[in-house]
C-alpha cells in the first residue's frame, strides 16, 4: 500500500512506488533493481567520482547517485547513450585497476567493483590497465594500500574526513598520477592514522585490504608472485581473444566456492561501552577480518583500532584451556569435575563455617548479562550474600549515583543519535576520542558537518579539547564548582528553563539557595578558569535548544565523584535539558558490559533491574522467581569489590570468586590488594588468561571470550544486543554461563539452563525493567533499550513522560564543594592524571597479545608539560622516577607534550607491574566507595642515567599531521583539461 | 663365555609404505591448499554449477557446445590418415592463401582461348559459383585488419 511518505517514479517506463526523498540507488535496490554504481555507499552518500551510474533525466545524462526519489521523476537507464556512458565509466575504472579477481583476496562476495563488472557484463575493457608510479604501502601493521588497484573513488577519503573525522586521508585529483595520500604523502605507519579501519571498510575493491586477509583469503590467492604474475598475464592474453565474460565467469565461480569456508557472524565488541557490533569473518579459527555493517545500531560502519583489529588474543597461545588447581606452591592442570567439585565443596564449607557474608563475588563487566545474572544468583540464592559487585565500582557508580539522585535512572538519558542531534555537546573529564572513539567520531562529524558546538572541560588537552569551541582547562577536582557556578549563572541571567523547572522538578528553591557560594569570581579563583570563559560556556549552554553532557572517569574517580556527577545533572535540569531528543546526561560507560553487569544485578544493593535488596516486596518476588525461601535472600546490603578487598585484608572475608576482572591490577593501592588476596582462605578466578589476579587463586577456571559463546551485552546507551558464537571454545575452556550453571548444580541447585536465552527469559519474567526482552526480539541486528515494556517496546529516550520517581518529578540536589582528600604538597608536588590510551585496554590482557598493537605503543611513559620539563631539564626519553605516598614507579621515560599543563602529569593505566595502582591510594568517594584514582599526588625525580629513545615511537599517530578537508572533490577532476564526460573516450583514465 | 648366537636382525624399514605415502600425500595436499580447494568446491557445488550453467546457457555458448559436438561427430567418422591430409592441406591452403595476398609478378592470367571455353561451361559455373562466393567472402575476411579477435568479435576496441 502506498504511504503518504511514498512517491511513484518512472524508471525505464516502469512505475515504481517507494519512499520519497530516498537516494535513487537505495530506492531502486529496494525494488530489486541494480543501477550499476561503485563510489556510492549508503553511509557516505554520493561522491560522483566513478561515473558508472549514468541515467537519462529530461533528456540529459545525469549521475544516478545524485538523484533522490520524488513524485513524477522520469528516468531512463536503458538508452544506448546511458548504457554507453556507464560502460565508459567502468572502462575508465578498469584502466586504473587490474582485474585478477580469482587470485585476489577480496573476491569474497562483497567486492563492489568485481560485482559491478560482473553485473554490467562488460565484454572487454576499453583501456589497458596502466601501472602507477607508486609502490604498495605495507608499512602499517593492520592494512595495506595498493595504488595500482586504487580506482580513486574517494570513499576512503570521505570516511576518514567526514565519518571518522581523523582527517588523515586526501586525494588531489590535479596531480599527474593521483593516489590516496596519508598526511599529504607519508607512509601509513608514519602518519596520523589511528587505524580505525573506516577506509578499509568502505574501499570498494582491494586497494585497501586487511593484512589478516592476505595472502590466503581465497583458496587460490596464496600462490607466490612468480607464479601469480605469469598466470595473470596469460589470462590477460587469452582475454584478448575470448573476451572478458568467460574470465568473469571463473571469478564468479571462485566467489561461490569461497563461501562455504567463510563464516560471517554478528558479534559485539568487548572493549569500551559504545557497543559496536559488526560481522566477524572467520575461516575455521582464523579471523579474516572484522566487517562493520551499516545496520549496526550503535556504530554503523564505524569502529576503532581495538574493535577492528585487536582480536589476536582469541587464538593466543597463553589462553587458559584447562582448570588449574593450586597444589604445593604450583598450579596443576585438572579436569572440570575435580575443579568444580572442589570449588563447590570449599564455598559451601566456608559458608557453613563463617556464614554467607564471608564470601564475596566479583562479576565481570566483560562477560554477558546472563553471566552477570548467574553470578549474582549464585551469591544471593545459593550463598545468601549481597556481596556481589563488578568493576563499575571502580569507575561508574558515582555517575549512576548522580543520575539516581536527580533523574532516577542510572543510565544514559538517550542514544548516540541524541548526542549527534544536540546543538551543544559538553564533555567533562572524558578523553572521548581515545576511550570511546566511535562516539567521538559522531561528535566530531556533527561539529564539522552540522555546526554542533563543543565545550570540553579537562585538565588535559586531548583531541576533543583541541577541537572544542570552548576549552575549560581547570584545576583537578574542581568541576563541581564551575558546574554549580554555571547553574547559578542560568538563574541569575534568566537562562534557567523556569517553565520546565516548575512543571517537572522538585527542590528548585532549596537548590538555588545552595548555589549562593558559587559566584563566577569564586569559580574563577578555585578552578583557575578565566571568568569570561565561564560566561561564554554558560551563554552557549543556556541559549542552546538542545544540550547533551558527557562525562567519564575524570569526574567519577575522585573523592566526591558522586557529587560532581550530581552537579552536572543539576545543570542539565536547570537548563531543561532532559526528556527531549538531543538532550540529557551521558556517563560514558567504559567496559563493553559494565552497564549490563550492573543492570543484571552485580551490585551490592540491587537485584537485576535496580530493585533494592532492602525492598521487601522485591526480595519476595525474586525469591519466588528463583524458587527459594525469601529468608534465603539476605536483606542486608553487601560489600562492593573495594570493600571486599579491605575485608579480605582484615580477614573478615574468607573467600572470593572473581570472574573476568583484573582486580589485582585495577583496584587502587595494588600492594594492599595483593596482601589482601594472600590472606583469603579460598579464591577462585574464572578468566581467559592467567591474569595477575588469577596468580593468587586456589582454583583457576578457563572461560571463553565472547566470540566463543552466545549472550547479550548492554552498551552505554542502555542498548541490549545479542552476540553469537563465532567459533567453538578453545581447548577445554567453557562459556562462563555453563561453568556457573554447572557449579550451581554441584551446590545443589540444578537450574537446567541449556542456552543463555533460558537465563534471559527467566530474568525478564522477574525484573520489570526487562519485561519484554527476549532473544527473538534481539535477533540479528535488532536491539532493545531498557526499560523494555512487556510488549517489547524499548525506551531509547528516557524521561519523555516524567522522571523515574514516584511523583515523576526530577530533583535538584543541593551540594557543597568539598576539597579532595589528596592534593599536592611540598613533598609530593605534582598531580598525576591517569587514564587510557586509544590503542590499549585496561591491563592489556586482550590488547597486549601479539605484536601489532605493541608496535604502536611499545613503552610505558609519563607525559610531562613543557613548562615542567623546562624547569627540570626533562626531554623526550629522559628517565624519571615517580613516587607517591604509597609506592613508586622506579623508572619510566618521559614524553614532553602540551597535552598536559603546569604541574600535572599523565600516566597511561595499561602497563607496568604493579602499574599505576602502585601509586594510587585507598581514599575514595564515601557515597559509593569508588577509589579516587585521579587524586594522586606524586614526586618526580629525574634519574641520573643517559636519556633513552623517545618512548612513543615516531610512527605513533600522535606525531602525525592530519590534513583536514571537505572530502573528495570531483570538481577538481572534472576541471582537468583531459577530462570529458562519458560516453566520450579519454586518453589517460589512469590519471584521474 | 656365552655361546655364539646366530641372529637375524629385524630389517629396518627402508622407505615409506603405502600408508605413509598416503599420509604424506594428504599432508602435501593440505599444505598446498588442494584439500581446502576441493572442500570449497564440493561444498559450493550447487552455486558453482549455477554460475557455470548460467554462463553456458546462452546462445553463443550453446552454439559453441553444439558446433564442438558436430566437430567431434565428424572427427569420429574420419580416418586419421585422411584427416591428417585434409588438416595439413588446409594448413597449406591457409599458408598459400596468406602468401597469395602478397602480389608477385609470377601470377599470370589465363589465356584468351582458355577463358572463352570456361565461360561456356555451365556445369563448371554451377560448381564454381559457391566456391567463388566463399572465396570472395574469404578474401573479404582476409582483407580485414584484425588487431584483436575480441574487438573484431564484439565490435568494441580495446587497448588491454
Amino acid at each position: 500500500m502506498k504511504q503518504t511518505t511514498d512517491c511513484t517514479i518512472s524508471y525505464d517506463q516502469k512505475r515504481l512506488t517507494g519512499p520519497r526523498d530516498a537516494p535513487l540507488i537505495d530506492f531502486l535496490t529496494e525494488q530489486g533493481i541494480d543501477l550499476p554504481h561503485v563510489c556510492y555507499h549508503p553511509s557516505l552518500g554520493p561522491l560522483e567520482t566513478c561515473d558508472t551510474c549514468w541515467v537519462e533525466h529530461n533528456g540529459e545524462l545525469v549521475r544516478g547517485c545524485t538523484l533522490r526519489s520524488e513524485e513524477g521523476l522520469e528516468l531512463r537507464s536503458d538508452t544506448d547513450r546511458a548504457r554507453a556512458a556507464r560502460e565508459e565509466g567502468m572502462d575508465r575504472l578498469l584502466g586504473k585497476h587490474e582485474l585478477y579477481c580469482t587470485v585476489c583476496e577480496h573476491n569474497t562476495g562483497d567486492c563492489t567493483l568485481h560485482n559491478t563488472v560482473a553485473d554490467m557484463d562488460i565484454p572487454i575493457q576499453r583501456y589497458a590497465f596502466t601501472r602507477k608510479p607508486h609502490d604498495k604501502d605495507t608499512s602499517g601493521p593492520f592494512y595495506t594500500y595498493d595504488p595500482d588497484q586504487c580506482i580513486l573513488c574517494g570513499r576512503c577519503v570521505e570516511a576518514c574526513q567526514n565519518v571518522e573525522v581523523n582527517e588523515t586521508l586526501s586525494i588531489d585529483y590535479s596531480m599527474e598520477h593521483p593516489r590516496v595520500l596519508w598526511d599529504g604523502g607519508r607512509d601509513i605507519d608514519d602518519s596520523s592514522c589511528v587505524h580505525c579501519g573506516h577506509c578499509v571498510t568502505v574501499c570498494p575493491c582491494n586497494a585497501l585490504l586487511e593484512k589478516t586477509m592476505q595472502p590466503d583469503a581465497g583458496p587460490l590467492t596464496a600462490m607466490p608472485e612468480k607464479l601469480k604474475r605469469p598466470m595473470i598475464d596469460m589470462i590477460k592474453t587469452v582475454e584478448e581473444t575470448i573476451g572478458a565474460s568467460p574470465i568473469t565467469g571463473i571469478s564468479m565461480m571462485d566467489m561461490a566456492w569461497r563461501q562455504p569456508e567463510i563464516k560471517r557472524t554478528k558479534t559485539v565488541c568487548t572493549y569500551c561501552g559504545v557497543g559496536c557490533s559488526f560481522e566477524m569473518w572467520t575461516r575455521d579459527r582464523h579471523i579474516l577480518k572484522v566487517q562493520p555493517v551499516a545496520d549496526a545500531p550503535a556504530n554503523g560502519i564505524s569502529t576503532c583500532i581495538k574493535g577492528r583489529f585487536a582480536w589476536d588474543f582469541v587464538n593466543d597461545k597463553h589462553r587458559l584451556t584447562m582448570p588449574l588447581i593450586r597444589e604445593n606452591g604450583k598450579f596443576r592442570e585438572a579436569g572440570w569435575d575435580e575443579a568444580l567439585d572442589l570449588v563447590a565443596r570449599r564455598l559451601l564449607e566456608i559458608r557453613k563455617t563463617h556464614g554467607p557474608q564471608s564470601i564475596g563475588f566479583i562479576g565481570s563487566s566483560k562477560a554477558s548479562n546472563e553471566e552477570a545474572y548467574l553470578t549474582q544468583k549464585i551469591a544471593r540464592a545459593i550463598i545468601g550474600t549481597n556481596s556481589v559487585d563488578n568493576s563499575s565500582r571502580y569507575c561508574q557508580n558515582p555517575a549512576t549515583k548522580g543520575l539516581m539522585r536527580t533523574v532516577g535512572y542510572g543510565g544514559d538519558a538517550g542514544t548516540i543519535e541524541d548526542i549527534q542531534k544536540a546543538d551543544v555537546v559538553v564533555i567533562v573529564g572524558s578523553n572521548t576520542a581515545e576511550c570511546h572513539p566511535v562516539i567521538a567520531s559522531k561528535i566530531k562529524a556533527a561539529q564539522k558537518l552540522h555546526g554542533q558546538k563543543l565545550i570540553v572541560s579537562d585538565p588535559r588537552k586531548h583531541e576533543m579539547a583541541d577541537r572544542a569551541d570552548i576549552f575549560l582547562q581547570g584545576r583537578i577536582s574542581t568541576d563541581l564548582i564551575w558546574a554549580s557556578a554555571l547553574s547559578r549563572y542560568m538563574f541569575d541571567h534568566d537562562l534557567a528553563d523556569t517553565e520546565f523547572l516548575e512543571q517537572h522538578v522538585n527542590q528548585v528553591e532549596e537548590y538555588r539557595r545552595s548555589l549562593a557560594p558559587f559566584t563566577l569570581e569564586y569559580a574563577e579563583e578555585m578552578t583557575g578558569i578565566p571568568r569570561q570563559q565561564l560566561i561564554d560556556a554558560a551563554e552557549m549552554i543556556g541559549r542552546a535548544e538542545r544540550v547533551c553532557l558527557l562525562w567519564a572517569m575524570g569526574i567519577t574517580q575522585h573523592t566526591h565523584g558522586s557529587d560532581t556527577s550530581t552537579a552536572l545533572s543539576n545543570l542539565l535540569l536547570v537548563t531543561g535539558n532532559y526528556g527531549r531528543p538531543g538532550t540529557g546526561g551521558y556517563p560514558m560507560r567504559g567496559h563493553n558490559n559494565v552497564q549490563g553487569a550492573s543492570d543484571f544485578g552485580c551490585l551490592r544493593n540491587f537485584y537485576p533491574g535496580y530493585e533494592l535488596v532492602t525492598d521487601d516486596a522485591a526480595r519476595e518476588r525474586w525469591a519466588r522467581g528463583w524458587g527459594v525461601d525469601k529468608e534465603q535472600l539476605s536483606d542486608q546490603v553487601g560489600e562492593g569489590n573495594f570493600k571486599m578487598v579491605q575485608s579480605a585484608e582484615s580477614k573478615d572475608l574468607k573467600a572470593m570468586f572473581i570472574i573476568g576482572e583484573e582486580t589485582a591490577f585495577a583496584d587502587a593501592d595494588a600492594h594492599n590488594v595483593h596482601d589482601a588476596f594472600t590472606k583469603l582462605d579460598f579464591m577462585v578466578v574464572q578468566d581467559i588468561f592467567l591474569s595477575r589476579t588469577a596468580e593468587f587463586a586456589d582454583v583457576v577456571l578457563p572461560a571463553c571470550p565472547s566470540v566463543e559463546k552466545e549472550g547479550t551485552f548492554v552498551n552505554t546507551e542502555r542498548r541490549i544486543q545479542r552476540f553469537y558464537e563465532v567459533m567453538p571454545p578453545l581447548g577445554d575452556s567453557r562459556p562462563d554461563w555453563r561453568i556457573l550453571t554447572d557449579l550451581a548444580a554441584r551446590m545443589g541447585h540444578d537450574w537446567g539452563y541449556t542456552h543463555p536465552s533460558d537465563i534471559m527469559a527467566e530474568c525478564a519474567s522477574i525484573a520489570p525493567l526487562f519485561a519484554g526482552v527476549s532473544y527473538e526480539r534481539l535477533e540479528g541486528w535488532n536491539s532493545q533499550l531498557w526499560p523494555v515494556k512487556a510488549d517489547g517496546t524499548s525506551t531509547p529516550l528516557l524521561y519523555t513522560d516524567g522522571f523515574n520517581f514516584e511523583d515523576k518529578r526530577a530533583v535538584l540536589f543541593p551540594l557543597e564543594w568539598q576539597s579532595p582528600q589528596e592534593a599536592e604538597d611540598d613533598e609530593f608536588d605534582l598531580m598525576l592524571d591517569n587514564g587510557r590510551l586509544l590503542e590499549h585496554f585496561q591491563a592489556t590482557n586482550q590488547t597486549g597479545r601479539g605484536p601489532r598493537i605493541w608496535s604502536q605503543v611499545p613503552n610505558w611513559f609519563v607525559e610531562v608539560s613543557p613548562e615542567l620539563a623546562g624547569k627540570r631539564g626533562i626531554e623526550d626519553g629522559t628517565w624519571v622516577r615517580l613516587v607517591s605516598r604509597r609506592g613508586e614507579v622506579e623508572e619510566i621515560r618521559a614524553v614532553v607534550t602540551d597535552r598536559v599543563r603546569g604541574n600535572n602529569l599523565f600516566l597511561p593505566i595499561h602497563q607496568g607491574k604493579p602499574g599505576v595502582n602502585g601509586l594510587t591510594g585507598e581514599h575514595h568517594d564515601p557515597v559509593v566507595d569508588t577509589p579516587a584514582y585521579k587524586e594522586t599526588a606524586v614526586r618526580l625525580e629525574v634519574l641520573p642515567r643517559e636519556k633513552g629513545a623517545p618512548p612513543l615511537p615516531h610512527n605513533n599517530f600522535r606525531y602525525g599531521h592530519p590534513t583536514p578537508n571537505e572530502g573528495p572533490d570531483p570538481a577538481v577532476k572534472w576541471a582537468r583539461k583531459d577530462y570529458v564526460e562519458p560516453p566520450e573516450h579519454i586518453q589517460h583514465p589512469e590519471q584521474m | 663365555m656365552a655361546e655364539r648366537i646366530s641372529h637375524d636382525v629385524t630389517p629396518p624399514k627402508i622407505g615409506p609404505d603405502a600408508h605413509e605415502e598416503l599420509e604424506r600425500l594428504l599432508q602435501t595436499l593440505h599444505e598446498h591448499g588442494v584439500l581446502r580447494f576441493a572442500n570449497d568446491l564440493v561444498a559450493a557445488n550447487n552455486d558453482v554449477a549455477e554460475v557455470l550453467i548460467k554462463g553456458l546457457n546462452k546462445e553463443g555458448s550453446l552454439n559453441v557446445i553444439q558446433n564442438l559436438s558436430v566437430l567431434a561427430m565428424v572427427l569420429s567418422r574420419i580416418e586419421p590418415g585422411q584427416f591428417y591430409k585434409v588438416a595439413f592441406s588446409l594448413k597449406d591452403a591457409v599458408e598459400a592463401a596468406g602468401r597469395k595476398r602478397e602480389h608477385t609478378s609470377e601470377e599470370e592470367a589465363p589465356g584468351m582461348s582458355g577463358t572463352w571455353k570456361l565461360l561456356h561451361d555451365d556445369e563448371l559455373w554451377r560448381a564454381i559459383t559457391p566456391l567463388m562466393e566463399a572465396l570472395k567472402a574469404f578474401g573479404r575476411g582476409m582483407d580485414q585488419d584484425i588487431d584483436k579477435p575480441v574487438s573484431h568479435f564484439t565490435g568494441k576496441s580495446t587497448s588491454a
